[in-house]
């Protein structure tokens, strides 16, 4: 079997309410457990590692088995804190510091 | 050269659309198919298609034909033509296949539940009349619980169905409202589920779209 990699993706949350880290995690993993279940959910490392509230840019992680599915709950999430969004995938990498340098304009380099 | 982009299937009021127009543009929507029933003549619609041209977004209007009620405009589609670029024909039964089947329109879809009318046998004979078939996205992201089970097992299905009997697939989102709009390189993710190869998937959202308006203009249908 071969060994898990990790991804990462650069998400951008478009809506008319502000939304924090947390809410996101929330919406993005209820949304996982919805289309895909909780087996998978357990299986699939999803965590939101940092939030800009301010330009509403997002890094999660995941397995890199898991990322079709986690790009799909991204784009089928509709409401955040009772607000409509869209979830836009501004990006895939499988390090930090390449996502950050390529898709990430807030969060810039750490 | 870089890949352009469409979403061939807006219901959202013009009004909507003119105020979205920058938001629309960062979706990575390069091409914007607008249903409408009235033509040119709104000033509300002159208008989101100026602010959409500003932004590089190029609008073509699209009149859906549903031959149930509007069987005769099935008929005048030459007149059609002065008036929208994209003529887009609702499946509702297996006898209205074959009426649009034989028509002018330049694409096909069959909304839920009407899509469950379409066999292998159905898909077989849209291939072999070369046109495109459109799956929207929007059911599969309004519906909730059961209802979105029964929804993704339907366009799993379709998709399914299209791909073995060779359709030119072509999605979109159907959109009411200008929140449930999606970019759609990342509507195209969702293909993966049922296990459309990685070029195809990418093409439901780019060529075949791009290729469809290419057909119509060369029949006339130019953008305003």
């Amino acid at each position: 079997m071969r060994k898990l990699r990790r991804r990462y993706v650069a998400l951008k949350v478009h809506g008319r309410d502000s939304c924090s880290r947390e809410t996101l995690r929330e919406g993005l993993e209820s949304e996982f457990i919805d289309l895909f279940g909780l087996w998978a959910f357990s299986q699939a490392g999803i965590r939101v590692l940092e939030f800009d509230e301010n330009g509403r840019e997002a890094v999660v992680a995941c397995w890199h088995r898991w990322l079709p599915m986690v790009r799909v709950s991204a784009t089928m999430m509709t409401e955040l804190a009772g607000g409509p969004v869209v979830v836009q995938v501004r990006g895939v990498s499988g390090t930090m510091r390449r996502l950050r340098r390529k898709f990430l304009s807030a969060l810039g380099p750490s | 050269m870089r890949r352009r982009f469409a979403d061939l299937h807006v219901m959202i009021p013009p009004a909507d659309l003119a105020a979205s127009a920058t938001w629309i543009r960062d979706l990575g929507i390069n091409v914007l198919g607008i249903a409408s029933h009235r033509g040119y003549g709104s000033e509300d619609l002159t208008r989101a298609l100026a602010a959409l041209k500003a932004e590089g977004v190029d609008a073509v209007l699209r009149l859906d034909i549903d031959p149930t009620r509007r069987a005769r405009l099935l008929r005048r589609t030459a007149a059609l033509r002065d008036e929208f670029q994209l003529l887009a024909g609702a499946v509702m039964s297996t006898q209205e296949l074959r009426s649009l089947l034989r028509s002018k329109v330049d694409i096909l879809f069959a909304d839920p539940p009407y899509s469950r009318f379409l066999s292998l046998r159905s898909f077989r004979s849209i291939a072999e009349s070369g046109k495109p078939f459109e799956v929207d996205f929007r059911p599969l992201i309004t519906a909730k619980g059961r209802q979105r089970a029964h929804a993704l097992q339907e366009f799993c299905r379709e998709v399914r169905l299209a791909a073995e009997a060779g359709v030119t697939l072509v999605l979109s989102s159907g959109a009411l409202d200008i929140w449930e709009m999606r970019p759609p390189r990342e509507m195209a993710n969702l293909l993966a589920l049922p296990e459309l190869d990685q070029g195809a998937i990418t093409e439901t959202v780019s060529s075949n779209p791009l290729r469809v308006l290419e057909r119509c203009s060369q029949l006339g249908r130019t953008s305003p």
